[in-house]
């Protein structure tokens, strides 16, 4: 189970990083006087690795009850 | 202002440092206290990623190309998560079968040949080397910077006896050999070393982050403030991707990382042969990331506030970092910064350096010396000091030979293209990997083609530009292709352009290398060794941790032999200490007979691979051992053997589940049976019974009439009972067999179409007879006027009446026959007002002679079998029949599907059953 939850963290990672999603925030527009291609960048990096933490302790969890 | 004497004083105390916490963890592991055996330890010796190059050069590439410099940090945190499914698996091969290092890696995989082995060595040097020296410059430049604003020139009469660069160079190397070759067993851990990685791995983010923060908050107002005055400043094309190949660069930027952060030799070091538990990977797959990030964050601010001090100055973006504070006059600060520089840039000279120097002494050194079976008995003896200290002098070589390219080549690239190009390097070692891990028909002539074609191509592509740079080729081979050949230019093959230099070189070496990896290894033929390791790597998890069983292999070495070659390399208490582990694990001594086993030769072999590399632990172990060789096929017959034994052993275990199974069903029919036999039993034995008393009545009643004297009053009324009693009789028989007919499905239906209310009206007139007669009330209730429904009228009368019998039997002053539908169903009810039937008794009201059962005292009114008619009757007619109580009535109610078509096809495909 646990290695399809990472498998799914890295594909939404992959796929919220690269073309061609990357395009709608590769602008020049601000968000909170930060410029949105900065602020995403950092925003989806600490996303997948917040999501890559939750799976782990899910599946921790899982791994304790049995 | 800062002195020369004090830079140079304070980069010495910190290595001092560094050998203190490295000298302090050996002590406290040798007391048998891992202090470097912490997942967040794991994690952080990780950041050994991040070199001078994230610390300088990221800088200078974002002044340049804006956010691009992200990428090579965005491939690692992506693929993090996945390195629960590909390190994990990585790692457990290299415990099993003792790796030490990425070619060793390599090599054992792909039949634990010397030859792979070496050419990975090689080419891991000549792409690793200049990366080395890359971090050498980053520490000498860095110097440079801080000196010259202190006011000093630098450069003028240049000795390498009075450059500290050089002195550090030794020192960094003093340090690596005293940590990092203390034991001659290269998979041994190194907790000193891997606590120093660690503690610079934080030293460098603080410094980082110390210098971000002044940047951004104290000569700016916070990021928002930088962002909008750099944009004022006519920087904002640094904030967003622009050009064609920005899309595909970052792309394949993100790509090239992800395997360099898995293959680099530095990373395979750390996260492979220096892991104590695979559950550490838990914690460096989020909190690796999140270091990458954190150290990133202010990469762009800085670069940003950069460019917009040092307008139209000539100062080199790679050394923002340490120019800014400097031209604040922040001495302490910049101070700070170029020890963090300086850690980022020793961590990665360090590590790399000793698994360098691992591959070098076993895949190099090592399978040379034993290449020669008579030279290598000859100098047997002294092995294990040679390859130590080859590995020590490696160690030297190296980190001098870095220092003498960065002084004779360097200054010609900026920090990242050179790590970019080491980067393509590594990759190039990814599909013989992957493959190997995963796919068990990868050969050696495909990974070693593969590898070959890969490399040639990237140096083509990639050194070759470089070495024009610097002036060692013309022009023209960049103009005008090989050979004058047009769609040989090395920057763009087959006229390719629009990607980057790196991006271009990535493309044209890796995908040549997968392709050529998987034509030859399907047209190729494995030899029985390859394919017993291919099995091994792929199936690492099935086969635990016994894989010396799994190798098939004939042949037998004696023991002494084997015992010498151990002794040799890895001492006698160790060698004694590994023999009491096997004959342990395996229940059997090997002392007893004197030879060896097969198993207990893999054992031996997989042992000296910790030492000396699986190539040359081969060839050893092989000079000793009188061994039978295998045909791939005579292999693959044995293994399809065990394949079919293990199938066989399956299919018998599912056959007696299957059989249990069975024999339980059987044992639940025969109880059925035996339950039912039972009943038989009572049933006929309740049916004589019942048969029993009208013969007994009728029997005395006729010896009456043959005495002749009885008036003729008398003759009659006994001749009337008599009748009376034959027709209970040949009623009671003939309801036993309607019930047999029921019971075993032979009762046929005679199904029609009728008027359901002119039956039950018709029913119920019929009994008004014998309602008036016990003076009963009597009425008949219909709620509707018509209905057609598909049922066997004789039966459904028969219900009735049975029911309203019954009723006439018990009721004290009135019965009810209603019958009303609703959407789905129709439904009878008989309503008496008698005393009704005993709670308990309600569930075996429907069984065969209930009555009779329970009126043991008084004659019986029925033969109590009409209930049980009448349900079956009803479940016939796919419906129910009930008993309940509705208020003082007693209330049977039959309810029957209008449906009745579709359920009774049902119950007919049931019964035939």
């Amino acid at each position: 189970m646990k290695s399809q939850y990472l498998w799914a963290v890295f594909l939404l990672g992959f796929f919220l990083l690269n073309y061609p999603l990357f395009q709608l925030y590769n602008g020049s527009a601000f968000i909170l006087g930060i410029p949105i291609l900065y602020f995403f960048v950092f925003l989806f990096l600490g996303v997948s690795s917040g999501l890559t933490f939750w799976v782990i302790r899910k599946t921790k969890k899982e791994d304790d009850a049995k | 202002m800062l002195s020369r004497e004090l830079i140079i004083g304070v980069t010495f105390a910190y290595l001092a440092v560094l050998f203190a916490l490295a000298w302090y963890a050996e002590r406290a592991g040798s007391r048998g206290q891992k202090l470097a055996s912490h997942p967040w330890i794991y994690a952080l010796s990780l950041a050994v990623y991040c070199t001078a190059w994230t610390f300088y050069g990221s800088v200078g590439r974002a002044a340049s190309n804006g956010m691009e410099f992200m990428a090579i940090y965005v491939g690692p945190c992506l693929i993090a998560p996945l390195w629960w499914v590909v390190m994990r698996k990585i790692i457990r091969i290299s415990k099993v079968m003792n790796i030490s290092s990425i070619a060793d890696f390599i090599s054992s995989r792909y039949g634990k040949s010397a030859n792979l082995g070496a050419m990975v060595t090689i080419f891991c040097l000549i792409g690793i080397l200049p990366y080395v020296s890359l971090q050498l410059q980053g520490i000498t430049n860095s110097l440079e910077v801080l000196q010259f604003s202190a006011g000093e020139s630098s450069s003028q009469n240049f000795s390498i006896f009075s450059d500290p660069g050089f002195y550090m160079a030794l020192g960094l190397a003093a340090f690596t050999i005293l940590f990092g070759t203390r034991d001659l067993d290269a998979t041994s851990r190194h907790d000193g070393l891997v606590l120093a990685v660690a503690f610079e791995s934080i030293f460098k983010l603080v410094a980082f982050l110390a210098i971000g923060v002044f940047v951004s908050f104290f000569l700016f107002d916070g990021l928002p403030d930088i962002f909008s005055k750099a944009s004022e400043s006519g920087l904002s094309h640094l904030f967003v991707f622009t050009g064609e190949s920005g899309a595909s660069d970052w792309f394949w930027m993100g790509i090239l990382s992800m395997m360099a952060v898995l293959f680099l030799p530095r990373q395979f070091q750390m996260g492979v042969i220096e892991n104590t538990s695979e559950k550490h990977l838990d914690t460096a797959m989020w909190l690796f990331p999140l270091y990458l990030l954190l150290i990133n964050v202010f990469v762009l601010p800085i670069a940003l506030a950069g460019l917009m001090i040092f307008e139209n100055q000539p100062v080199n973006a790679d050394t923002f970092v340490l120019a800014i504070p400097s031209e604040f006059g922040k001495s302490g600060l910049a101070l700070f910064g170029y020890l963090g520089g300086f850690a980022a840039a020793t961590s990665m000279i360090i590590v790399s350096a000793i698994s360098l120097s691992t591959m070098v002494s076993t895949n190099l050194l090592m399978p040379v010396l034993v290449a020669n079976t008579k030279f290598q008995q000859r100098i047997q003896a002294r092995l294990p000091k040679i390859l130590i200290w080859g590995r020590r002098f490696t160690i030297l070589g190296i980190i001098l030979l870095a220092y003498f390219y960065f002084r004779a080549l360097g200054n010609f690239y900026s920090l990242v293209s050179t790590g970019l190009i080491s980067f393509v390097a590594i990759a190039q070692l990814t599909p013989s990997i992957v493959g190997g891990i995963f796919w068990k028909q990868g050969s050696k002539s495909g990974a070693i083609l593969g590898l070959l074609v890969g490399m040639l191509l990237w140096s083509f592509t990639l050194i070759v530009p470089t070495l024009v740079e610097a002036g060692y080729l013309g022009r023209a081979i960049l103009s005008d292709g090989l050979f004058g050949i047009d769609w040989l230019r090395p920057q763009a093959l087959l006229g390719m352009t629009g990607l980057s230099a790196v991006s271009h070189g990535l493309v044209f070496s890796l995908f040549p290398n997968v392709f050529l990896y998987i034509l030859i290894s399907l047209l190729s033929k494995q030899s029985s060794r390859e394919h017993n390791q291919a099995i091994l790597f792929v199936d690492i998890f099935n086969h635990g941790k016994n894989p010396d069983r799994s190798i098939v292999w004939k042949g037998q070495a004696s023991l002494p032999d084997i015992k010498s070659l151990l002794e040799n390399f890895l001492g006698e208490k160790k060698t004694k200490k590994a023999l009491q582990e096997f004959s342990e694990s395996t229940g059997r001594d090997p002392e007893s007979d004197g030879f060896a086993d097969p198993e207990l030769v893999n054992y031996s072999q997989r042992l000296l691979a910790g030492v000396i590399g699986a190539a040359s632990a081969r060839i050893l172990v092989d000079s000793v051992v009188k061994a039978e060789e295998i045909s791939l096929d005579e292999l693959l017959d044995i293994l399809k053997e065990t394949q079919e034994i293990k199938s066989l052993n399956l299919e018998l275990k599912s056959k007696s589940k299957a059989l249990k199974k069975a024999s339980e069903r059987l044992s639940l029919a025969n109880e059925a049976l035996k339950l039912n036999d039972m009943l038989k039993d009572e049933f006929i034995s309740t049916v004589t019974h019942e048969m029993k008393t009208p013969i007994t009545s009728i029997r005395a009643f006729s010896e009456i009439l043959l005495d002749e004297n009885l008036d003729e009053g008398d003759k009659r009324r006994f001749l009337q009972i008599i009748i009376d009693e034959t027709g209970r009789m040949t009623r009671l028989i003939d309801q036993v067999l309607d019930l047999e007919r029921f019971d075993s499905g032979k009762q046929k239906l005679n199904m029609q179409k009728s008027d359901l209310a002119s039956l039950v009206i018709e029913t119920g007139e019929s009994m008004t007879q014998v309602f008036t007669e016990k003076g009963l009330k009597f009425s008949v209730d219909l709620n509707f006027e018509q209905l057609e429904m598909l049922v066997d009228t004789d039966r459904i009368r028969q219900v009735i009446l049975n029911l309203l019998s019954n009723a006439s039997k018990f009721a004290s002053s009135k019965v009810i026959l209603s019958a009303f539908e609703n959407d789905d169903d129709l439904i009878l009810e008989v309503k008496d007002d008698g005393n009704g039937i005993p709670d308990e008794e309600i569930p075996y009201i429907f069984d065969k002679f209930y009555q009779a059962k329970n009126q043991t005292s008084k004659k019986p009114i029925g033969s109590g079998l009409g209930l049980a008619i009448s349900k079956k009757i009803i479940d016939y007619h796919g419906g129910t029949i009930l008993l309940g109580r509705e208020g003082e009535m007693t209330v049977f109610s039959v309810i029957l599907p209008k449906q009745v078509m579709a359920i009774l096809n049902l119950n007919a495909q049931t019964i035939d059953e």
